[in-house]
């Protein structure tokens, strides 16, 4: 069985590693668009509730969905600069890289993921909050940038795992035909990216949930502030978990 | 031959079981603390009863995070090292 194994380093792997980093390009922009499509979508949504309710303050949700939304396109943003990377690097061709490009563009699309839904929920729990309540805005929307910064942390990861995944050849890593060497760098990437999902969802519902608290009752924004960012520190945890992990995986393998 | 190919679906179960085990916990306590958060605001006085609240069921909702990471520990360490 194992004698495809055996003529690994025989395989013509040029050929082989310019199509997979084309799909690993193409699974980092199409993957990493989904949170901050509906995010944005979600936070928008929100916004269009309130003025319905509220329309003499419409010129400020407004500007507070478009803030929101700017903050909920960083996760993408970060998934297009990882697909471009992946397009127009040129890899030593062999398998350690295939596996390590295609981990870093999973990696980076299903990262996004979680960071996009997740500071679209706040920004759009501090649309609906601003419209209950105008005069609030300026704790609200405070309120809703420290939570989305939060939000976005697990997509951080996710690009600084995809950037070693993909730089790694510069440092004469994944240059090889090891099986084992390349499944656990698409582990590492597999890892981090789902990992990161969880979190950046979490964290944006509390933030959503802060935000909304923040406009019922702004005298009592310390107390929620510091909730929400006790609550988020826990809710990011298991990303930090996957971190480790896909760093383990990388370095200690 | 067969060592390598256990090798490596030890290391991508590893990758897997953490991944996927850290969406379910990350979106759980995000939620719990959200309703922390709604819940100073209505009564901030009770702020202090409603933070260890929130962290004793976080610390609940965090266990089967740390399955995950015990598991992907040991697939690495146990059968991919």
């Amino acid at each position: 069985m194992g004698a495809w194994l055996e003529n690994l380093a025989e395989i013509d792997w040029e050929p082989v590693m310019t199509a997979g980093r084309y799909v690993a390009g193409g699974l980092a922009m199409g993957l990493g668009a989904i949170g901050s499509g509906v995010g944005e979508g979600h936070n928008a949504g929100e916004a269009v509730d309130g003025i319905s309710r509220q329309p003499a303050v419409s010129g400020d949700l407004t500007r507070t969905m478009l803030v929101g939304q700017a903050v909920a396109e960083t996760s993408g943003i970060f998934a297009l600069v990882i697909a471009f990377l992946l397009m127009f690097t040129e890899p030593v061709p062999c398998m350690e890289a295939l596996g390590a490009y295609l981990g870093g563009g999973l990696a980076m699309g299903l990262g996004a993921i979680g960071s996009g839904i997740g500071t679209g929920v706040a920004g759009a729990q501090a649309a609906g909050s601003i419209s209950r309540n105008p005069r609030t805005r300026g704790n609200v929307t405070i309120t809703m940038l420290l939570g989305q910064a939060l939000a976005t942390s697990p997509a951080v990861f996710a690009l600084l795992i995809a950037v070693i995944l993909i730089f790694a050849q510069g440092f004469e890593m994944y240059t090889g035909n090891d099986l084992v060497l390349a499944v656990s760098a698409l582990a590492a990437g597999l890892c981090i990216g789902a990992g990161a999902i969880g979190p950046g969802i979490g964290s944006g519902i509390a933030a959503g949930g802060a935000c909304d608290a923040a406009g019922r009752r702004p005298e009592a924004s310390t107390s929620i502030t510091r909730t929400m960012l006790v609550g988020g520190a826990v809710s990011q945890s298991t990303g930090i978990y996957a971190f480790v992990i896909a760093f383990i995986l990388i370095f200690f393998i | 031959m067969e060592e390598t190919i256990i090798r490596a679906a030890a290391l991508l179960g590893a990758g897997l079981a953490m991944g996927f085990g850290a969406i379910g916990p990350g979106v759980g306590e995000g939620y719990a603390a959200g309703k922390a958060c709604e819940g100073v605001a209505k009564r901030p006085e009770e702020a202090p009863l409603l933070t260890r609240t929130m962290l004793i069921g976080q610390a609940v909702s965090e266990s089967t995070g740390i399955y995950s990471l015990v598991i992907a520990l040991l697939l690495i360490f146990l059968f991919g090292g």
